[in-house]
């Protein structure tokens, strides 16, 4: 690895197969994995990396020590949230909710150790006719010390129903308990497309995506996976596609293959450029100075947040129902901000009423 | 603590603690305190002996056959020592008369192998975590692991501090 290769290549370099059991020791120098370090912890996948060097001489170095924390911090994360978890499972039980956990715990249990996959919510989807008595359990007292986030429904991106979920959700142990997650094809989907939703700035999303597809079982069903959309099975498959090119995953005998190995240079590079800076205050809507309803009435400032807003290529293609082709992002990104203006002049009446008399948030403001 | 025939015999907190056992070190979570240790080998082994029922005397038998060398009693009580002011232990600690405490810099010079000593660390959150920030969502005071950031957890939210 040269001097000046950049720091994205770099992360995807020192995470490349990072989540299998055996890693491979990797060609970095202390240099180069000072200079990333902070990328590293900032985006979560300090534990990762730290996986990927205890074996090797850089182990002793400072950077190393800072990784190790965040792995033992990780570790013990990760056994609060289990126990968390429980406690909330036999909550939600009592009142006769039985939830289907996505994500966080969902996807760390796939990795050889949940210590190297950290997560800060716990997410249960519930079926629409549970979500009062859910929502009403999420509220007593004794549940306020866990953040649970509930879900009665997906975006439309996905494709996907709460029933169709359940429906295929399988059961798993958690210690002593059972826990309801999504089935391989299912997850597989919902990692894939929410990585490229938000815009694929987080390298762990990656890593989920290659440990969901490297552990999915021997009767995987890629036609539920894909599904019948195939504007969807084509984001689907690059997004594979992105953990076979930067990550390694394996996609041998996948039905993605060819994709997998043919993506736009566009994707693969500003992926990669994201990797630079992937941490959420760098995202929307944490690097927004204000709602945009404040500029309204004090405009000073609107210009520069509204750079800020211009959208991410990925993100901008998915949301107008784009194709990853080799054809310019420019007119996605356009479409984009077009389709977003106009669903904020349509909230903007009520959106108004609603901040009347209010303190204007710049700066450090949140959308909500 | 109970007192047996043979010595002290020093039970280990388990309430309020969440243990994760990694490869060579024991981690252990306080949900009281919010304080997360790191307990090398040599004190992990010590710590989980510490049952009511072992002995100091029978910890250094336990802690001399797994070192497969002689022990000296001064180290249980190094790491015991540690243990109490950590608040590791269910009961105070009672030194006896006979015992007097050491450094650690004179329990080096005493046996010799700095590795053998029994360490607790605390765990704290890299100084590098810079670019988050307070946002971060929490359950406990210890998922806030972003310097400045630090001030506890509040409505899923860290607080700054």
């Amino acid at each position: 690895m040269g001097a000046q290769t950049p720091k994205g290549k770099l992360v995807a370099n020192l995470l490349y197969q990072s989540w299998r059991p055996s890693v491979r020791p990797r060609q970095i120098s202390e240099g180069e994995l000072s200079s990333i370090t902070t990328l590293l912890l900032g985006s979560g996948a300090g534990a990762l990396a730290w996986n990927c060097i205890r074996n090797s001489p850089l182990s002793d170095s400072p950077s190393a020590i800072d990784l190790q924390q965040a792995f033992r911090l990780h570790a013990l994360n990760a056994s609060v949230f289990e126990d968390d978890i429980k406690k909330v499972l036999t909550l939600l039980r009592s009142d006769n909710v039985d939830p289907v956990l996505i994500k966080g715990w969902a996807i760390a249990r796939l990795y050889p150790d949940t210590a190297l996959r950290p997560y800060g919510d716990i997410d249960f989807c519930v079926r629409q006719s549970e979500y009062c008595a859910a929502e009403k359990a999420c509220k007593i007292p004794e549940s306020q010390r866990y953040v649970v986030d509930l879900h009665a429904r997906f975006h439309k991106v996905y494709g996907l129903s709460i029933e169709e979920v359940f429906d295929r959700a399988q059961v798993v142990k958690l210690g002593n308990a059972e826990v309801r997650v999504p089935g391989a094809e299912d997850h597989l989907r919902i990692l894939s497309l929410h990585m490229l939703r938000h815009g694929a700035w987080r390298p762990l999303w990656l890593c989920d995506l290659a440990v969901a597809l490297e552990t999915r079982p021997s009767d995987f069903d890629w036609g539920l996976c894909l599904g019948r959309n195939r504007q969807r099975a084509d984001w689907i498959a690059c997004s594979i596609g992105l953990a076979h090119q930067l990550l390694g995953a394996d996609v041998d005998g996948t039905p993605v293959a060819q994709r997998a190995n043919r993506l736009p240079g566009w994707l693969v590079s500003n992926v990669l450029k994201q990797w630079e800076t992937p941490f959420s205050t760098a995202q929307p809507p944490m690097n927004h100075d204000a709602p945009m309803v404040d500029y309204v009435r004090h405009p000073r400032g609107l210009f520069a947040d509204l750079l800020r807003r211009w959208p991410n290529p990925i993100e901008a293609t998915v949301y107008v129902g784009g194709s990853f082709n080799q054809l310019p992002r420019f007119p996605f990104q356009i479409g984009e901000c077009i389709a977003r203006t106009a669903k904020f002049v349509a909230a903007l009446p009520k959106a108004l009423r609603e901040t009347q008399g209010k303190r204007p948030s710049i700066p450090n403001g949140q959308d909500t | 603590m109970d007192e047996t025939r043979n010595g002290f015999a020093p039970r280990a907190r388990t309430a309020g603690l969440i243990v994760r056992e990694l490869a060579g070190e024991l981690l252990v979570y306080d949900r009281d305190r919010n304080k997360a240790h790191c307990l090398n080998e040599t004190a992990a082994l010590i710590w989980k002996h510490c049952d009511g029922r072992t002995t100091v005397s029978t910890l250094r038998d336990l802690l001399q056959d797994d070192k497969v060398a002689p022990v000296d009693e001064q180290v249980i009580w190094y790491a015991l020592d540690q243990f109490a002011k950590d608040h590791l232990l269910q009961e105070r600690l009672e030194r006896p008369a006979r015992i007097g405490r050491l450094s650690r810099r004179e329990l080096i010079q005493r046996i010799g192998l700095a590795a053998s000593i029994p360490l607790v660390a605390s765990v704290v959150a890299p100084t590098v975590f810079a670019a988050a920030s307070c946002t971060q969502g929490c359950t406990i005071p210890i998922n806030c692991t972003v310097p400045g950031c630090q001030g506890g957890c509040s409505g899923g939210t860290c607080l700054p501090g």
